[in-house]
């Protein structure tokens, strides 16, 4: 059957009557741009939340002595050998980091609170929101830089700012306490009160130094991307690590993980329940297609055309609408995620947003892949609400069409 | 037709012409019975869909908003002005007994907790860890939040000396009940401040940082450790009805302005003590009245389409009624009846269907599964979720799809009134 | 035998019609030779379309064979009937049923189409047929915008396009004018005679009848009169 002239007649009947498609167009295309749109925020909440996962001192994957979970102290540490890098091809590679990351207690003049206190080598925390952040004074400079810089909320609460001076208490190599005194090089701003209440960051070296101890509580490795050859990351590291713990992002963050895969999943029902609520419109109107149509589609039957023609016919009109409807509904769904621009501004509810998860400016993200699936979902669709329509054809008797 | 007809023509007998125009329009939509159940369905789809998501959704709120405030921060909490800023250990509430009766004497009150918080260095052997020590009286605990159900293992500091701490701050620390802990502070005038507690309790609750940074002994052990008189930082309070706790806020703000005018009390709801909820809840209902008016107004384009082809079908049919003196308006408001009646049988079926859902999902709960309840705890979601039965819920939905089609039917009339009677008919052919 | 072009042994259709069993055709015995004109005709209820329905394949007997051109159509899929209608069968229907929204030559066209010939030799032989029926001028004009007379002649350029072995018309002047109707038959009798297509054509138009060459009468299901018959006789 000339496939051809199918799509001629199904492009003329479609024509036929204006209002009733445009109408049905008109919802397909509200569908369809109504799935881009939430998919793509649903997306921008989905990679923010992993980013911020991963940002958080976390890494796609990172090496930790055993037991250093349950009981993260100084005691749970290793060394690393000075030219270790890991052995991933550069262009996969966006950064590593080894860190000392241990309890610590802060004393200001007037004020005492429990922190996390972080050594790290500040030219290699490009990979975690140290990397990133802006701060009040200054940055720390190097490995060896012997102040330390503080969240601002930690700053408010201490009551203290930049240039003064503070003591952390934590636990040496050897079992026993250590107290030394530091300046504040500077206050970051991070995106989230939680990160700047719990870290306090100094030089690697000198936190080594007051611990006694040339060694690092963890190695975190972040690749380029989301993160797609994370498995492989992982594995490599485990062979060389062969005595540590090695855990993916997923591992680390388990409920930003399960909020990822949960988010997978609503938007395939979202998309379910679209076009669910459009497929009784489409039904609605293959069947009065049909219907108001019998005495041509058995006219059809009756000069020899084979009965599956007939159904070819039905489908192609639904299909062929559902194709212009995709079409238009990504383009309309693309054009308003371009006047979102740089994402939507969630600042008003930045401490909600942030026991999300997520940081207060949501960048709705579009994916090639999402847009195949609900292209292809939508055309699947348009054929399956086209079934009984086409079915209702075939049954045509050309005779009973013809006596009408 | 026929009878159609004749029922028109009879223009002239008016009493009975309401009723019987919705018989006209109840028996029309039976035409085409397909077409008819196809909308309904359709409505009946968005309408359940909606009322059964939007009830699921409120009963989380509820139950959000119910576990947050009674785990542990009760629906209003009295602080210092101060202490709310900056939550500085000195900023405390004086006179504390005499406040606290001045507030349990509120009507709308259920009981107050006082609390006090330090901020000290717990050590059990070789290990420390910065924690905050919270002076509690347990009987009034219990009598206002549900704090008491996380204990994991052990029972409430009761007597001096006993301290209950968070699961991973006792393993952290590497004790376990009966083991001591070294609490070491600065108290209020600059002194040391020193106790020697007993672990009789452990507990859990999913807000890490309670489980990682806080330490539960008696309040007046507290208050003699840190140099603090008839002080205290937090009332915790719970009130007759969590619905209203806005209400019994202004009203007992002005309570303590006339009873302790000196005071530096400030009254706070729950939404002010843990805006996070608040604004994770707002934020939550924005997306699903997104996603839940599309659908609404994909299925009235839908509804839209039924009439317009109904209408247009029934051309030849308008050009007779019109023919025979049959006024326009009259042939509107049947399309409108028709409308009525086909949302009428939607709306029905969907909210039987979402009201079946959501009676036997009262019933058993939902249940969200492991890991997800790990990530939902922290928005202290239970692992079941249950429904509200709430009007809003259930009549949001209806009256949206009812404006709707009311709207459709007549966009798709539009046609009847600028109709013909000759071209009607010829336009049938 | 072998210019027998259509074969009907016996054949017998029964039609529930509100649980009473009506018995459209008898045992009818039915020869049609290549290159006759064929009038079918009764009253309503006789069985004259039911003949004409189960000969063009549209229908199917209980009982009895129907051979045409050769072909067993007792044995076909339904797939099959609609090809072996499609190559060698021609329908002129009393309501003309052209597709409305293709052109007259589309309509013409389009059997040729699902013939699967090449766009050219299409084109020819569709603007050939509507020129011999005298619509070649209205080739491009939609059945909307075409009298019915009009239309009715390109319903039988479709029909003869494809150079069908029979022509099967049901009440082709059902919807004509007197003179529309003698002008339709002229062509119909013309096409018989000069191109030698056979025709059969049910019908109650006595001025079809007078065209026809032979004229078979049917009444309750079976032949009542046949003028072949009676000729022979």
């Amino acid at each position: 059957m000339p496939l051809k002239l199918l799509t001629q007649l199904s492009c003329r009947n479609l024509f036929r009557h204006k209002r009733r498609n445009l109408m049905l167009l008109s919802a397909i295309v509200v569908a369809v741009a109504g799935v881009v749109v939430l998919n793509s925020l649903l997306r921008g909440f989905q990679y923010d939340m992993q980013e911020a996962a991963v940002s958080n001192l976390t890494g796609h994957a990172k090496v930790l002595a055993p037991g250093y979970l349950d009981d993260p102290s100084i005691e749970k540490s290793f060394q690393l050998a000075k030219d270790w890098r890991p052995d991933v091809a550069d262009d996969q590679l966006e950064g590593w980091a080894a860190r000392i990351r241990i309890p610590a207690v802060i004393m200001s003049e007037r004020e005492t609170r429990g922190v996390q206190f972080v050594g790290v080598d500040p030219q290699r925390e490009s990979i975690s929101f140290l990397g990133s952040v802006a701060h009040r004074g200054e940055a720390l400079q190097s490995a060896a830089d012997r102040r330390v810089v503080i969240g601002e909320s930690l700053a408010e609460q201490l009551d203290t700012d930049v240039g003064r001076r503070l003591v952390l208490i934590t636990q040496g190599a050897d079992g026993l306490n250590r107290e030394a005194g530091f300046r504040i090089a500077g206050v970051y701003d991070a995106d989230g009160e939680n990160l700047e209440k719990i870290f306090v960051f100094t030089g690697i070296e000198r936190l080594q130094a007051l611990v006694d101890a040339e060694v690092v509580t963890e190695v975190s490795v972040k690749l380029v991307g989301n993160g797609a050859g994370e498995s492989s990351i992982k594995d490599s590291l485990a062979a060389f690590f062969d005595d540590l713990d090695v855990l993916d992002w997923q591992e680390l963050e388990p409920q930003a993980a399960a909020m990822f895969l949960f988010a997978d999943a609503a938007m395939f029902i979202w998309f379910l329940i679209m076009m669910g609520a459009l497929i009784f419109g489409l039904v609605n109107t293959l069947i009065t297609a049909v219907m108001e149509r019998i005495k041509e589609l058995g006219m059809l039957r009756a000069v020899g055309m084979r009965p599956g023609a007939v159904v070819m016919q039905v489908v192609m009109e639904s299909t062929l609408i559902m194709a212009v409807g995709v079409v238009l509904g990504i383009l309309v769904g693309w054009l308003f995620i371009l006047w979102l621009g740089e994402g939507i501004d969630l600042s008003r509810w930045a401490e909600g947003v942030e026991m999300a998860g997520m940081r207060s400016l949501l960048v709705p993200r579009l994916f090639m892949n999402d847009l195949v699936l609900v292209a292809g979902l939508s055309l699947f669709f348009g054929f399956v609400a086209s079934l009984y329509p086409a079915w209702r054809a075939v049954k045509i008797k050309p005779l009973d069409a013809l006596r009408r | 037709m026929n009878e159609l007809a004749a029922s028109y023509s009879s223009a002239a007998a008016r009493p009975a012409l309401p009723m019987l125009n919705v018989r006209i329009a109840w028996r029309n939509l039976w035409r085409n019975p397909r077409r008819t159940w196809l909308t309904a369905s359709g409505i009946a789809f968005a309408i359940m869909l909606v009322v059964f998501a939007m009830a699921m959704q409120l009963g989380q709120y509820e139950l959000m908003m119910d576990n947050a405030t009674s785990m542990l921060s009760g629906h209003l909490q009295v602080q210092s002005r101060d202490f709310v800023e900056t939550e500085r250990f000195e900023d405390t509430l004086p006179g504390a007994t005499e406040l606290v009766r001045l507030v349990e004497s509120w009507p709308s009150v259920l009981s107050v907790a006082p609390r006090v918080e330090a901020f000290a260095l717990a050590s059990a052997g070789e290990r420390s860890f910065g924690a905050m020590v919270v002076g509690v009286d347990i009987e009034a605990e219990s009598r206002t939040v549900r704090f008491l159900d996380f204990i994991q293992s052990g029972h409430a500091p009761q007597g001096p000396g006993e301290a209950m701490l968070g699961s991973v701050l006792a393993r952290n620390l590497g004790v376990g009940l009966g083991d001591e802990v070294v609490i070491l502070g600065t108290g209020k005038k600059g002194g040391m401040a020193a106790m020697l507690l007993e672990v009789v309790g452990l507990f859990t609750s999913h807000q890490l940082e309670l489980d990682r940074g806080v330490l539960w002994t008696p309040l007046a052990s507290v208050q003699e450790a840190f140099g603090l008189g008839d002080e205290v930082h937090t009332l915790a309070i719970r009130t007759n009805d969590l619905a209203s706790s806005a209400d019994t806020q202004r009203a007992l703000a002005d309570h303590l302005a006339q009873g302790a005018p000196d005071s530096p009390a400030l009254v706070r709801n729950w939404d002010e003590v843990m805006p996070e909820l608040h604004q994770a809840i707002e934020i939550d209902k924005l997306g699903g009245d997104l996603f839940f008016y599309i659908v609404e107004i994909l299925v009235l384009f839908s509804v839209v389409n039924t009439f317009i082809m109904t209408v247009f079908e029934r051309t030849r049919e308008f050009g007779m009624l019109l023919s025979i003196g049959t006024r326009p308006w009259r042939i509107v408001a049947l399309v409108q009846w028709e409308a009525l009646f086909i949302w009428a049988v939607g709306a029905a079926i969907g909210l039987g269907i979402a009201a079946l859902l959501v009676f036997w999902l009262a019933e058993v709960g939902l249940y969200m599964g492991e890991q997800l309840s790990e990530y939902t705890a922290q928005f202290y979601m239970p692992e079941r979720l249950f429904p509200a039965f709430s009007i809003e819920a259930f009549t949001n939905a209806p009256l949206v799809m009812l404006v709707g089609t009311q709207l459709a039917a007549l966009v798709s009339s539009v046609r009847v009134r600028r109709m013909r009677p000759v071209e009607a008919w010829r336009a049938a052919e | 035998m072998a210019d027998d072009v259509v074969v009907c042994r016996g054949v017998t259709r029964t039609y529930q019609d509100d649980a009473v069993p009506v018995l459209a055709l008898q045992g009818v015995d039915f020869t049609v030779t290549k290159g006759e004109f064929v009038s079918l005709a009764g009253p309503s209820g006789s069985g004259k379309s039911t003949l004409l329905n189960v000969i063009g394949g549209l229908d199917r007997p209980d009982a009895g064979g129907i051979h045409v051109d050769g072909v067993h159509l007792n044995e076909l899929s339904e797939s099959e009937l609609s090809d072996l209608r499609l190559s060698k069968m021609g329908f002129v229907f009393q309501a003309y049923n052209l597709i409305p929204v293709l052109s007259a030559s589309e309509n013409v066209e389009f059997i040729l189409q699902l013939q699967g010939l090449p766009a050219a030799e299409r084109a020819e032989r569709a603007q050939a047929a509507l020129d011999a029926l005298g619509v070649g001028e209205l080739a491009h004009r939609r059945p909307g915008e075409l009298s019915g007379g009009q239309q009715q002649r390109v319903a039988v350029a479709r029909a003869i396009v494809t150079e069908p072995v029979l022509l099967l018309a049901d009440e082709p002047s059902a919807n004509l004018d007197s003179n529309t109707t003698e002008e339709l038959l002229a062509l119909l009798r013309s096409l018989n005679e000069t191109r030698g297509v056979t025709i059969l054509a049910a019908t109650h138009d006595p001025m079809v009848m007078s065209f026809a060459k032979r004229r078979v009468q049917l009444r309750d299901g079976m032949i009542a009169e046949d003028s072949a018959r009676v000729a022979v006789a």
